[in-house]
């Protein structure tokens, strides 16, 4: 194990994931469409999660989670630090026992970090008694709709950085 | 050839010597152009013409060079006073709209003196798909608590502060699906009760319910101040459809908000009202 490269891959996705969170916080949330703006957070998580080993994801997760909960009005205190360690525990699990680590299963586990989130959100609405299946499922379906053509740009600048530093 | 510059090479140049003090004498002695003189000037002409022409060239290139060099400068040196220029527009703009909204609140506080105000700068707009709330840059330290109204520099309502703390607070908007408040029809005096709705938040509209009296589209819906709880008149939106619910016994409205959550960097807090019974 090159434990130098192991640090410097993981600035570099820090660096990356701060670049599209000023990316969100700049121009997506400013682009609507049907009232509602592309969620990148989830992805980033996902993506990162599915090439690199469970541990490294986890902590990563727990990490951004509380840098979004900090920053991004959570819910519920610690939301998405308790969202995305889910997300990136089901990302390792697939990555490991299912779905080669590649596009195909960073498509999928983003696809499966917006449902996370999206659902956890929708749970959070109707135990305060905001409780409209039909109007969840239509938001979740269209931010998966509008999230999911960015999610080729995060896996590509992701996957360079993994090539760029390897593990061994 | 070598042979005939070393045999004659000496009287040659004799003979050049001769020539040339010839027409310098020639020159000196008349005063007009002598034949000789005038002989060179035809044979050179074109030389010096040429040199002329080269020299000239070579001036035009060295000024275009140094033209183009002063251009730079004076491009660049333009580009910084423009820079510059537009630099001190944006913020004569910024100021500009600060002073009108700066000039809309002292309206309002004129109107409503009753109001205690609290200027704040949205800091954070929440970028969740799933909720609407804004982070204040004032929190307790400046009077702010949970419950005060927010409005923007119309009057308008924003929404309610849930959340607050030393120097930061959340307000969640009028339109977020867990907001709710009572309110009124401004015409008619009657009473109803406003609450966002997950279908409807991404519209920016909202919903009131429990209306008793008939509406019509365009009424202006407002706080109604009963309780307390909220100062009362504060604009939450129009009425922009009436509908049967879903047990067609009842009817529900559904706003328009007056105010866009997205489209605010100021607002002001009401941090105290006088309560009218």
């Amino acid at each position: 194990m090159n434990q130098r490269n192991i640090w410097y891959r993981w600035l570099f996705y820090g660096l990356a994931a701060e670049l599209f969170l000023i990316l969100q916080a700049v121009v997506l949330w400013r682009i609507r469409f049907w009232g509602i703006h592309p969620f990148l957070p989830p992805v980033l998580v996902a993506v990162a999660a599915s090439w690199e080993s469970r541990q490294e994801g986890l902590c990563a997760a727990a990490v951004f989670g509380l840098l979004c909960d900090l920053t991004m009005t959570p819910p519920i205190p610690c939301f998405y630090v308790l969202t995305f360690v889910t997300t990136a525990f089901l990302a390792g699990l697939v990555a490991k026992r299912w779905i080669q680590p590649g596009f195909i299963c960073a498509l999928a586990m983003s696809l499966v970090a917006i449902f996370i989130n999206g659902a956890t959100q929708a749970l959070m609405l109707s135990f305060r008694g905001v409780y409209d299946p039909a109007a969840a499922v239509s938001i979740l379906g269209r931010e998966l709709l509008l999230t999911a053509p960015l999610i080729p740009f995060v896996y590509l600048l992701f996957r360079r950085i993994h090539r760029r530093f390897p593990a061994e | 050839m070598k042979g005939f510059f070393t045999k004659n090479g000496i009287l040659l140049l004799s003979a050049v010597t001769i020539v040339a003090v010839v027409m310098c004498v020639v020159a000196a002695l008349t005063s007009g152009t002598g034949f000789l003189h005038n002989a060179a000037g035809i044979l050179v002409s074109p030389f010096r013409s040429l040199g002329a022409t080269v020299s000239g060239w070579v001036q035009d290139v060295g000024g275009h060079f140094r033209s183009v060099e002063d251009l730079r400068r004076e491009n660049a040196a333009l580009r910084k006073e423009n820079a510059e220029l537009q630099e001190q527009n944006r913020r004569a703009q910024n100021d500009s709209e600060e002073n009108q909204r700066l000039r809309n609140v002292l309206e309002l506080r004129q109107q409503r003196q009753d109001f205690q105000l609290e200027s704040a700068r949205v800091t954070e707009q929440s970028m969740s798909n799933w909720a609407s709330a804004l982070t204040l840059s004032k929190g307790t330290s400046s009077g702010v608590a949970i419950g005060n109204c927010v409005i923007d520099e119309y009057g308008y309502l924003v929404g309610v502060i849930t959340d607050a703390g030393l120097n930061w607070s959340t307000v969640t908007t009028v339109i977020d699906p867990e907001s709710q408040l009572g309110a009124a029809v401004f015409r008619t005096r009657e009473p109803a009760v406003v609450s966002g709705d997950l279908r409807l938040m991404s519209q920016g509209k909202l919903k009131l319910d429990y209306v008793q009296g008939d509406l019509i589209n365009g009424d202006l819906i407002v706080t109604s101040g009963l309780g307390g709880y909220f100062p009362p008149d504060l604009v939450i939106g129009t009425v922009e459809d009436v509908l049967a619910n879903e047990s067609g016994m009842g009817k529900y409205a559904v706003l328009t908000a007056k105010t866009d959550p997205n489209s605010l960097s100021q607002v002001f807090i009401i941090t105290g009202f006088d309560v009218v019974e």
